[in-house]
C-alpha cells in the first residue's frame, strides 16, 4: 500500500497537514457533497460495471484530450469493451476549483476526500482485467492504484504531460509514455518493483504528424504560462509586444484559467481544450518552463523561451540540461528581436525525441 | 451574391479608410520599391531550391511551379505595416500563408494565374507579391485594372455571371520592377500575369483571407 500524501511530500518537503475545514467555502462545499453523493450513487447502479473489461478514469479536460490520443496510437488495440468515467463535467468538481482557490494543500487534501466516496463505489462493483488512468501524482490515483492492488486487477498508467527529475518513481503496473526524454527521466528517478511493463506510445506517428493546414494568423504570438510563472510578468510581456504590433494572445495552464480569470480580464486569450488547435494557427509561441513546447514545435509554431515569465527560472523538464535550449533571451528587447527575425532557441530534432 | 452585396454595403458605410493608403483605396493596387534586398532574395530562392519535388504543385505544360507553405517565409519585421492594414481592410479575425512561385517560358503557357480573373467576388481578400528577380513586359509582369476592385466594376462584369474567369481582354496597368519590388493588391480586382516570351520569373505572394482559408485552397498547404 502507499501513502496518499507521499508523492506531495516530495513536490512540497514543508507539507504539514492541517485543519481543512478553515476556509469558509470549504465548509459549505462539505455540506454539499453529501447530497451530491447520494446522485452518484444513483447513477452507479444504472452502470453495467460488471460487463466492462476496462474501465478508464478521466479527472480533467487535459486528460479527455490524452484519452483521445491514446485511443490513436496502436498499442490501445490490445485494450478492448471500454467504459469511461467522465469526471470533468461533474458538478462538484467544479465546486470545488471555485472554492478551493489559493492554497495548494487543501486542495490535494480535499480532492482525495470528494473523490474517494464514488472511486471506491466504482471499483467495488467492477469485475474487468485493467484499470486505465492519466496521472501518477495525485491521491486519487493513488487510492486506484491500492484499490486495484487489493482486487488483483492491473492498473494502467498514460503519461498526460512532461516530467522532470523531481517526479516520484514509476508504480503502475502497465505504463505508456510519450517520449524517449520521459523514459530516460523516468528511469533515473527510480522504477519500483511493481512495474511490470514501460513503452512509448508510438514516437514515429507522434513525430510524423504534420501541421494542420489551416494557415495562420500573421503577426500572431500566443504566451502560455503555468503554476510556476507570475501572472504580472506575463501581462508586462503581453503589452510589450502589442506595443511592437504583434498579435498577442495568453494561453493560461487549464488549471489556473478560472483561478486568473478576473487577472486576465482585459487580456486577449485563447481557451481552446486541444492545444493543437492552436499551435496550428499560431506563429509564435513565447513560453518559460513547460512541456507544451514539444507539441508546438511538432505542429510548426515556432518557440521562444524566455526565462523573463518567471521570477526564477528552475529548467523544470530538463531542455536546457540535454541541449534543446540553445541561449536563452535575457531581455524583452532580446525577445522583440528574436521574434521579429524569427530565431527560435528551441530544437528538438535530436534523436531523443524519435 | 448577396454576401457579396452586403459585405461591400457594410465596407461602404462603416468601414473607415486609413490615412496614408488614398492611392490603394482609389486603384486597387499599390507599388513600392525596394521592399527586399538582393541578398533577402536570393536566399528566399535558395530556400525553394531546397524544397523536394513532392512539396511543390505544377502546372499541365510545367511553365509554372509553385510552393504553398503553410506559414510565412517574409518574416514579421518585414511584413508588419501590410499586417495591420490587411487587419483593417479584411477584419480583424485573419489568416494567411505565403506561396513562393516560378514562371518559366514554355510555348502556350497563360503565365501566372491561368489568364484575367478575380480572385473571388463574394469574399474579401488581399496579397501582395514581391518580385525576387527583374521583371520587365515579356518576363511575365502583374497587370491589374485599376479601380476595378470597387462595387460597380463588380456589378457590371459579373452580375449575370457566376464565373470569376475571362475570356474577353482588359486594359490594365502593366507593373514592371526590379528585384524587391511589392505590389500589393485586392485580389478581387481583375488581373493576371502576363504570358511568358523569354525567360523566367520569380515572385513571393503573401495570402490574407477573412477567418478560414477556403477547402480547395487549403488542400495545397504543405
Amino acid at each position: 500500500m502507499l501513502d496518499e500524501f507521499y508523492y506531495h511530500r516530495t513536490f512540497f518537503p514543508d507539507y504539514k497537514q492541517r485543519n481543512i475545514s478553515s476556509h469558509i467555502l470549504c465548509k459549505i462545499t462539505f455540506l454539499i457533497l453529501p447530497l451530491v453523493h447520494f446522485f452518484n450513487r444513483r447513477q452507479v447502479k444504472r452502470i453495467k460495471l460488471s460487463s466492462a473489461d476496462v474501465l478508464v478514469f478521466v479527472f480533467t479536460e487535459n486528460q479527455r484530450v490524452a484519452y483521445r490520443k491514446f485511443l490513436e496510437s496502436s498499442q490501445s488495440k490490445i485494450y478492448e469493451n471500454l467504459l469511461v468515467i467522465n469526471f470533468d463535467f461533474k458538478f462538484y468538481n467544479l465546486l470545488a476549483e471555485i472554492a478551493l482557490i489559493g492554497r495548494n494543500f487543501r486542495k490535494r487534501k480535499f480532492s482525495r476526500f470528494k473523490f474517494e466516496l464514488e472511486l471506491n463505489s466504482y471499483l467495488n462493483a467492477f469485475a474487468g482485467n485493467y484499470v486505465i488512468h492519466f496521472n501518477d501524482h495525485s491521491p486519487q490515483n493513488i487510492f486506484i492504484y491500492n484499490k486495484c492492488s487489493s482486487k488483483n486487477v492491473k492498473s494502467v498508467f498514460v503519461q498526460h504531460a512532461g516530467v522532470n527529475n523531481r517526479f516520484p518513481p514509476l508504480y503502475n503496473s502497465i505504463n505508456y509514455l510519450f517520449d524517449t526524454l520521459s523514459e530516460k527521466i523516468y528511469r533515473d528517478n527510480g522504477i519500483r518493483d511493481e512495474v511490470r511493463q514501460i513503452e512509448i506510445l508510438t514516437p514515429k506517428e507522434r513525430n510524423k504528424k504534420k501541421a494542420l493546414p489551416l494557415g495562420k494568423i500573421p503577426g500572431s504570438v500566443v504566451i502560455a504560462y503555468g503554476k510556476y510563472d507570475s501572472v504580472d510578468l506575463v501581462r508586462n510581456v503581453y503589452r510589450e509586444l502589442r506595443l511592437h504590433g504583434f498579435n498577442v494572445y495568453i494561453k493560461a495552464h487549464p488549471a489556473l484559467r478560472l483561478r486568473h480569470f478576473f487577472k486576465l480580464f482585459n487580456y486577449r486569450t485563447v481557451n481552446y481544450i486541444d492545444n493543437s488547435l492552436i499551435f496550428a494557427k499560431f506563429e509564435a509561441l513565447v513560453v518559460a518552463d513547460s512541456y507544451v513546447m514539444v507539441e508546438a514545435y511538432d505542429l510548426g509554431c515556432k518557440v521562444y523561451v524566455y526565462p523573463g515569465l518567471t521570477e526564477r527560472y528552475r529548467d523544470n523538464y530538463l531542455f536546457v540540461k540535454y541541449g534543446y535550449i540553445k541561449n536563452l533571451l535575457k531581455s524583452e528587447r532580446d525577445l522583440v528581436n528574436a521574434l521579429n527575425t524569427y530565431k527560435s532557441n528551441f530544437r528538438n530534432d535530436e534523436v531523443l525525441f524519435r | 451574391m448577396m454576401k457579396f452585396f452586403l459585405d461591400s454595403l457594410y465596407s461602404l458605410l462603416f468601414r473607415k479608410k486609413i490615412t496614408g493608403w488614398e492611392e490603394f483605396y482609389r486603384n486597387g493596387y499599390i507599388v513600392k520599391k525596394k521592399f527586399l534586398s538582393e541578398q533577402e532574395c536570393d536566399h528566399l530562392i535558395s530556400q525553394f531550391r531546397d524544397q523536394e519535388e513532392s512539396m511543390l504543385w505544377k502546372d499541365k505544360v510545367g511553365s509554372d511551379s509553385r510552393w504553398y507553405r503553410n506559414g510565412f517565409l517574409l518574416t514579421p519585421e518585414q511584413s508588419r505595416e501590410h499586417d495591420l492594414f490587411a487587419r483593417q481592410y479584411i477584419g480583424r479575425k485573419i489568416v494567411g500563408f505565403d506561396m513562393m512561385g516560378n514562371v518559366s517560358f514554355k510555348e502556350g503557357n497563360l503565365g501566372s494565374g491561368g489568364g484575367w480573373h478575380r480572385d473571388s467576388v463574394n469574399r474579401r481578400q488581399l496579397k501582395f507579391m514581391v518580385y525576387l528577380s527583374d521583371v520587365d513586359v515579356e518576363n511575365g509582369a502583374f497587370e491589374y485594372v485599376a479601380g476595378s476592385h470597387k462595387l460597380l466594376s463588380k456589378v457590371t462584369t459579373n452580375f449575370f455571371r457566376r464565373s470569376s474567369r475571362y475570356n474577353t481582354s482588359f486594359q490594365g496597368d502593366l507593373l514592371t520592377g526590379k528585384k524587391g519590388t511589392l505590389i500589393l493588391f485586392d485580389s478581387s480586382g481583375l488581373h493576371r500575369g502576363t504570358p511568358l516570351s523569354r525567360g523566367e520569373r520569380w515572385a513571393i505572394t503573401r495570402y490574407y483571407f477573412n477567418k478560414t482559408i477556403p477547402a480547395n485552397v487549403r488542400v495545397l498547404l504543405k
